[in-house]
């Protein structure tokens, strides 16, 4: 490698980031030092040594972040978190991301499922689910895509039918992650047909170690794998709902839509980047024109992500956020992760196509783990053609 | 009109396309690959060698069209084997070699009984075209050579390395028996899943006695063979470019969104069509570049260009046409992904396209 410390964009390095409070500047100092911690860093570097496909579950660095209030840190005290604005989460998320640290599970536990229930759920449902999310002892995921539905999300078959005064749940989900590890989902699922497709989605919050649900791996080249999950007659009841009969499509929409700030995504192209910055430094070709140029470039398109996907945490700590400038947010960060890992590899060599098997990979063939994870950043979360319609659509107002 | 035997063809675009893809898809770490697959490329091999593929490159009588098609064709389907090195090897034998063991192996190679995996590559970081040292002795007569290399192809596979390495008066071009007691092999893990090997090479009897031209004549020689591998290399990348777009077409037509297929959604569509139409001018950039290299053989600009151009085309291709499968496109089921895979190891493979735009730079 590369480095073995957190990278630093300039704005956290020098505190210069203008639009953060001195408060703010503390608090990311207090957790720059909390991931300098012996323990935690120790931590970080036996995940990076896992084996390519060796996933981890619950994390202990999760563990040690819950019992500060930090890993839900915009969460009310008495879910488990302290209470803070977004800016403060967002402060924790990058940081966590720059030192190394896995984020899926804190974006599906705590920013997605976590934050709907914070949202629309129900005060027994927030009582029971938040406290052991916001302290890293459950992971939580969600249960949205079908083989036939991607980003045609209301034209899903998983379907709630009722019964007595509850529900049958039957369906099949797929490209999921962590079910493996998590005891909950929220899970979209069509209660009432009609004409519209957009209507009568509801959804559900469901135990996944039930009977009637087998959860099985499909491998991907990912070092994580997706999940394939088959619901079979699962029961339901309205303890289950979050949100609201037929509610889920407009709820997935407003909650959706906000929740894209492109921080995490930011966050994890600037830590390659600057092991790419370091790999140059190490190879000598930061010297040559044409690798320096292109570092250069990189390092400015990834400046300009992370002011835009802090322009939108800020929006959402001031309570208006833009779904327009949202999705170009998460649209323009993921853009540059193609031509990254290109590019990367292109320093590194053929050296950093090496995978974690081989005893003479770069960083425990971490460059190459990145390379083939790099084409779910256009499809994760929206994929790159679902936010330019929205900014087309919404945005621009072509299509009205 | 197509200079390839339509048995090629049909081997590479036929029924048979999806094996010989999977074909060079090894095991992630450890382990052998499936029986059933090693024979099948052995198969493949005997009968390039059946067909007189690289009789017609000993023999001089490959055109530059066959070279493009063939490598195309080759790329297109994903197969891997020792026929790029071992024909560029044997150009080098039929032009230079002039020791009797020599002279047997170019029949060896144009019966497709011996294949030669070329070892130019110290470390992963090294363009191909300036090799990495080499240290040769002459101990009671005999001249050996010691060294390591890296990212040998299927050197398990080969009879032969043709080791290149720079030397204090030029380029050593030293053949060694691939069996030989000083060799040792170690297969790389990376991305492709591929059989690259780390090579070292202690003391190891050169074949038939010396290398096969002076390293002051070989710097001309090897820069030559650079020139043919990278446009060989470049027909290939546009091969795996075109079937990578194969395969997305086949997708978008099949898997409807949004109540139509995705082909009828004009980004879609229109993306797909721009790639095929950069296809369509990195194809004919490449065919011509064959033929310049027969006139001019020094012409190395053409060929740097070429190649990355055809590079950065085959990673376009692949990354944009998995990006269409979507998450499935990731899936191990999906063919798809080791287009995307393979397009990372290739394009850099003679060169990074950064190192080529340096090349080509010195050489406008």
């Amino acid at each position: 490698m590369s480095t073995d410390t957190a990278s630093t964009p300039r704005g956290t390095a020098a505190d210069g980031d203008h639009w953060f409070t001195p408060e703010q500047h503390a608090f990311r100092r207090q957790v720059r030092e909390f991931f300098a911690e012996d323990r935690v860093r120790k931590a970080v570097d036996a995940l990076a040594e896992h084996a390519p496909r060796e996933e981890s579950g619950l994390l202990d660095v999760y563990r040690w972040l819950g019992e500060r209030g930090w890993l839900a840190a915009a969460w009310p005290r008495e879910y488990g978190g302290l209470g803070l604005s977004p800016v403060e989460a967002g402060i924790v998320l990058e940081e966590m991301i720059l030192h190394g640290v896995p984020e899926d599970q804190h974006v599906l536990s705590i920013d997605t499922v976590g934050q709907f229930l914070l949202e629309v759920g129900t005060p027994e449902q927030r009582d029971r689910h938040l406290p052991p999310l916001a302290r890293g002892e459950q992971i939580a995921t969600v249960l949205f895509s079908e083989p036939h539905c991607g980003s045609d999300l209301a034209a899903l078959r998983t379907a709630a039918v009722p019964d007595g005064d509850g529900w049958r749940l039957s369906g099949r989900k797929i490209y999921n992650q962590k079910s493996q590890f998590a005891e909950w989902a929220l899970c979209a699922a069509r209660t009432t047909d009609g004409p519209v497709k957009y209507h009568g989605i509801t959804l559900f919050l469901v135990p996944l170690r039930s009977p009637g649900i087998v959860i099985s791996p499909v491998w991907s080249m990912g070092d994580e794998r997706f999940n394939e999950i088959v619901i079979e007659d699962v029961r339901l009841t309205r303890d289950h709902i979050v949100g609201g009969i037929d509610q889920g499509w407009d709820l997935l929409n407003d909650m959706l839509l906000l929740e894209r700030t492109g921080m995490d995504f930011q966050a994890k192209l600037r830590r390659w980047l600057d092991s790419t910055i370091a790999d140059a430094r190490r190879t000598g070709r930061i010297r040559e024109p044409a690798y320096a140029q292109r570092l250069v470039d990189l390092d400015a398109r990834l400046e300009a992500g992370r002011a835009l996907a802090w322009r939108m945490v800020r929006a959402r700590a001031e309570g208006r956020a833009d779904p327009v400038a949202s999705a170009a947010a998460k649209w323009f960060v993921t853009q540059q992760s193609d031509e990254l890992v290109r590019f990367g590899s292109e320093v590194t060599g053929l050296d950093g196509l090496l995978s974690g098997w081989d005893a003479e990979a770069l960083d425990l063939g971490r460059p190459e783990s990145v390379y083939r994870q790099s084409p779910a950043h256009t499809l994760a979360s929206g994929t790159s053609e679902v936010m330019l319609h929205i900014i087309a659509a919404s945005g621009l107002e072509l299509f009205s | 009109m197509s200079a390839t035997p339509d048995e090629i063809t049909d081997l590479f675009t036929g029924e048979l396309s999806a094996t010989v893809r999977r074909m060079g898809d090894g095991p992630v770490a450890g382990g052998a690959p499936p029986e059933e697959l090693v024979q099948a490329r052995e198969a493949v091999w005997e009968m390039l060698g059946d067909l007189g593929l690289l009789h017609r490159v000993t023999d001089g009588t490959e055109t530059p069209q066959e070279l493009v098609e063939i490598a195309e064709l080759m790329g297109r389907s994903l197969y891997r084997s020792l026929y790029q090195d071992t024909a560029a090897a044997a150009e080098l034998i039929a032009a230079h070699g002039t020791a009797p063991a020599h002279r047997g192996l170019l029949d060896a190679i144009a019966d497709g009984s011996a294949a030669v995996a070329l070892a130019p590559r110290s470390a992963g970081t090294d363009d191909p075209a300036v090799p990495g040292a080499l240290r040769l002795s002459d101990a009671s007569g005999v001249l050996r050579v010691s060294g390591s290399r890296r990212f040998v192809p299927a050197a398990h596979e080969a009879e032969l390395l043709l080791v290149v390495g720079t030397v204090p008066d030029g380029i050593a071009l030293a053949l060694v028996p691939a069996d030989e007691p000083g060799v040792t092999l170690r297969r790389q893990y990376e991305i492709s899943r591929g059989d690259f090997h780390a090579v070292e090479l202690t003391e190891v009897p050169v074949l038939g006695g010396r290398l096969l031209t002076t390293p002051a004549q070989a710097v001309t020689a090897w820069r030559r063979t650079v020139a043919r591998t990278r446009v060989r290399q470049a027909a290939s990348l546009t091969g795996l470019a075109q079937g990578a777009l194969d395969l997305a077409v086949e997708r978008v037509k099949q898997r409807a969104q949004f109540d139509q297929p995705l082909a009828r959604h004009q980004t879609v569509a229109f993306t797909l069509a721009a790639l095929s139409a950069r296809i369509t001018a990195v194809r004919v950039l490449v065919e011509e570049t064959a033929h310049t290299l027969v006139q001019r053989p020094d012409d190395e600009l053409a060929a740097c260009q070429s190649l990355f151009l055809a590079a950065e085309l085959a990673r376009d291709c692949a990354a944009q046409s998995l990006h269409l499968h979507g998450a499935h496109g990731m899936t191990e089921d999906a063919d798809i992904q080791l287009f995307f895979r393979r397009a990372a190891v290739e394009a850099l493979l003679w060169g990074t396209p950064a190192q080529l735009r340096a090349s080509a730079a010195d050489l406008l």
